[in-house]
């Protein structure tokens, strides 16, 4: 466990909450200030409810696929910004990321503080890679290998559970006085950094409100918590977007991350920025 | 030689049969317990100053306050910064016996090739420190297999640009072959990034020394460098092969963006006063403003498989004394018993003569004293040949927990000579004097009438 938990929290929630954003998303409205104990907002009662009886169990991969959409925009690519805030118990650090994506692919540039400027994350599908100017080659990391002490929130942000997990609902929860389902979802893939999740989604929205992340032994080892605040356009469609994650640390309440989702826009991309042999050039 | 031993001495030739069979019993025990605390003499010379020295963790191990547990999960809460470094250097300025004290940064994280990456746990050591600790007359006489590099030469030995030595197991893992000074030179990649699609990177892995570490700073950022492997090496333990990885303490500061270090190592002339210092070093930094907390090399927190080690080589050794001194004894009871019973007529002389008892028993005791010295000295002569011989076969054997193999080999002392010769002796007397005193108490008219002999 010692040897997984090192990666940095900031880089990989950044990028996987970066990864999974939409593009051409109004700001979002005011967000609460992050609470120590990661909990999901209060669903705004904007969307109109849809369509099945509250007392017929949906199809979990609908759900997750629904979700999902919400926290990964469209796959011709975007490009937007993220902020992500570590708080551990002392002054919370802060950084900027521009993030582009095509696709599952997602390119992650630093862009403030300067000290880091020029680091990049590289996600292809599930691997990611890390370059930074003056480096000969990138770093691949496995998705074992993003345990992190304080935000794994690239796995937590850039999963997708549609395709990682299977899941079935197994009941019916308030999540701040919203209504949502209760989905239990086992990794499919040999490759997830976690292997249950534990999911709420909510009823009318049919989007992802609250998830814990869970031990082989059914322990939450991180919560996180999701707003939507933004709408994005694909095609005719206004899709309801994640304009801020909070991700905690279920053992140590007092560590968690904030990323705050800014200025999507959508943006065709070149497949070369996303090939991790141009990284090291 | 008094009338007593003399007595004593002639005796002997009495049951000479008897008497050599009780010899050798007591001297092949005897040979086996040197030749045991030799072997574990041995290994312990080997493990605590591979503990020391080569593992870093100096005859005391200062930590700040907590940091032995927690500087993993909260380094750079617990590190040690210049300031604090500075006050505890003054502390022990106070304490006559250091002969260096080492700075140390302890981390994990990420080496990669440019495919793939595999976890590691390094240590940042002090470049100019190190050279010094490998030439200790100690490491030089336990630990001479630890100082040849497989292949390459030390981190120390390199300027210029982060140099790092890799475990064996993990330099095989990564691909990693060859260190630095075995590139060939001018060879360049045909391109920096290799063909990941083929398990030797198409040979790029093997081509160049070159890899890539990545860690969580102490600020929790991401941050890599560029390395060159220059050696590999052998963490003595089999657990660490895979995964073991030094360099320099400049080199992993850069790494985890921070000055501080994980704990400072105190390395003492005299390591028997480890204990010592370790309990008097937190009032002394207190005193200079630094709250730490001191561990001997002998603390299993900080030297768990010394500690373990020695723990089960000691309990086996306990073991085979016990089995031998027990052998021992039965075997001086057993023949005391055949010679009192069949020397009742004499006993009940003395006695009739005003004896008492107790100046009966002594000169059985001085009988067995001087056979035991005898089997002593036979005992000294075999168990010296037999380490000769061990010795210069050179057997190789492997050790549960060792990576490779060790050389199987036998080092008693002469305090190992004298303590157990002594330890002997005791018993042999102690045997003696008891066995006899009961039946010298009987009634010298019962004594005179006994018919065993």
């Amino acid at each position: 466990m010692r040897i997984t938990c090192f990666l940095s929290s900031t880089l990989l929630s950044t990028t996987a909450a970066v990864a999974l954003a939409a593009p051409n998303i109004a700001p979002s409205s005011a967000d609460r200030a992050p609470r120590p104990e990661a909990k999901a907002p209060v669903e705004k009662p904007a969307a109109k409810p849809t369509e099945k009886p509250a007392a017929t169990k949906p199809d979990a991969k609908e759900l997750l696929q629904n979700a999902d959409r919400a926290r990964s925009g469209a796959a011709s690519g975007m490009t937007w910004e993220v902020t992500l805030e570590d708080h551990d118990g002392r002054a919370p650090v802060s950084a900027t990321y521009l993030v582009r994506s095509l696709g599952d692919d997602a390119r992650v540039e630093v862009a403030a503080p300067p000290r880091s400027k020029g680091e990049v994350m590289l996600f292809n599908d599930r691997a990611i890679w890390f370059h930074k100017p003056g480096l000969r080659k990138p770093v691949s990391i496995s998705a074992r290998q993003r345990l992190s002490g304080q935000a794994a929130n690239g796995d937590i942000a850039t999963t997708n559970y549609a395709r990682d997990y299977d899941g079935i609902v197994t009941g019916e929860e308030q999540v701040d006085g919203v209504a949502a389902w209760v989905l239990e979802l086992k990794s499919k893939a040999k490759d997830t950094t976690y292997d249950q999740i534990r999911y709420w989604v909510s009823k009318d929205r049919r989007l992802g409100v609250k998830a814990e992340y869970l031990t082989l032994q059914g322990k939450p080892m991180k919560r996180a918590s999701f707003v939507y605040g933004n709408k994005i356009k694909l095609g005719s469609e206004s899709v309801d977007f994640v304009s801020k994650i909070t991700i905690a640390d279920a053992l140590a309440p007092d560590r968690f991350s904030v990323m705050t989702y800014a200025n999507p826009k959508p943006e065709v991309h070149a497949a070369a920025l996303f090939n991790v042999t141009r990284l090291a050039e | 030689m008094s009338g007593g031993w003399s007595l004593a001495f002639r005796n002997l030739g009495r049951n000479r049969r008897r008497n050599a069979a009780t010899a050798f019993a007591v001297g092949l025990g005897y040979a086996g317990l040197v030749l045991l605390c030799g072997y574990v003499l041995r290994w312990e010379r080997v493990l605590s100053s591979r503990a020391i020295y080569l593992q870093h963790a100096g005859s005391v191990s200062v930590y700040k306050k907590g940091g032995l547990e927690n500087h993993a999960v909260f380094p750079d809460r617990y590190g040690i910064d210049p300031a604090e470094r500075a006050a505890i250097g003054r502390a022990l300025a106070q304490w006559d016996d250091v002969e260096y004290v080492g700075a140390y940064l302890k981390g994990m994280g990420l080496i990669g090739n440019g495919c793939r990456s595999l976890p590691f746990f390094g240590t940042g050591i002090d470049p100019e420190l190190e050279p010094k600790l490998r030439a200790q007359p100690d490491v030089l006489r336990w630990n001479e297999d630890m100082l040849h590099f497989p292949a390459g030469r030390g981190v120390w030995e390199y300027q210029g640009f982060h140099a790092v030595g890799l475990t064996k197991g993990l330099a095989l893992l990564l691909g990693k072959k060859a260190v630095l000074d075995e590139v060939k030179p001018g060879k360049a990649l045909a391109a920096a990034f290799p063909d990941c699609g083929k398990p030797d990177g198409d040979g790029a892995f093997a081509a160049d020394a070159n890899v890539q570490l990545l860690a969580s700073t102490f600020g929790g950022r991401f941050n890599a460098i560029d390395a060159e492997v220059t050696n590999h090496y052998s963490s003595g333990m089999a657990l660490a092969e895979d995964s073991g990885l030094t360099g320099t303490l400049g080199a992993f500061q850069e790494l985890f963006g921070t000055d501080k270090v994980s704990y400072l190592a105190v390395y003492l002339r005299d390591h028997g006063k480890a204990a010592a210092l370790a309990r008097a070093l937190p009032a002394m930094a207190a005193a200079q403003g630094v709250e730490v907390e001191a561990f001997p090399y002998t603390d299993a927190r900080v030297s768990p498989f010394y500690v373990g080690s020695m723990g089960f080589l000691k309990a086996m050794g306990a073991f085979f004394l016990i089995l031998i001194s027990g052998v021992v004894t039965l075997s001086v009871v057993n023949s005391l018993t055949m010679t009192v019973l069949e020397r009742g007529r004499e006993i009940g002389t003395l006695r009739a003569l005003g004896f008492m008892p107790g100046r009966i028993g002594a000169v059985f005791v001085r009988e067995q004293l001087l056979l035991a010295a005898q089997s002593l000295a036979a005992g000294a002569g075999l168990a010296w040949i037999v380490k000769e011989v061990v010795n210069r076969a050179g057997i190789r054997f492997r050790a549960p927990g060792f990576p490779g193999s060790s050389l199987f080999l036998l080092t008693p002392n002469a305090a190992i000579y004298l303590i157990l010769a002594g330890f002997i002796l005791t018993l042999v007397a102690l045997t003696t004097a008891i066995a006899v005193r009961r039946f010298a108490r009987r009634n010298a008219a019962t004594l005179l009438s006994s018919t065993y002999s």
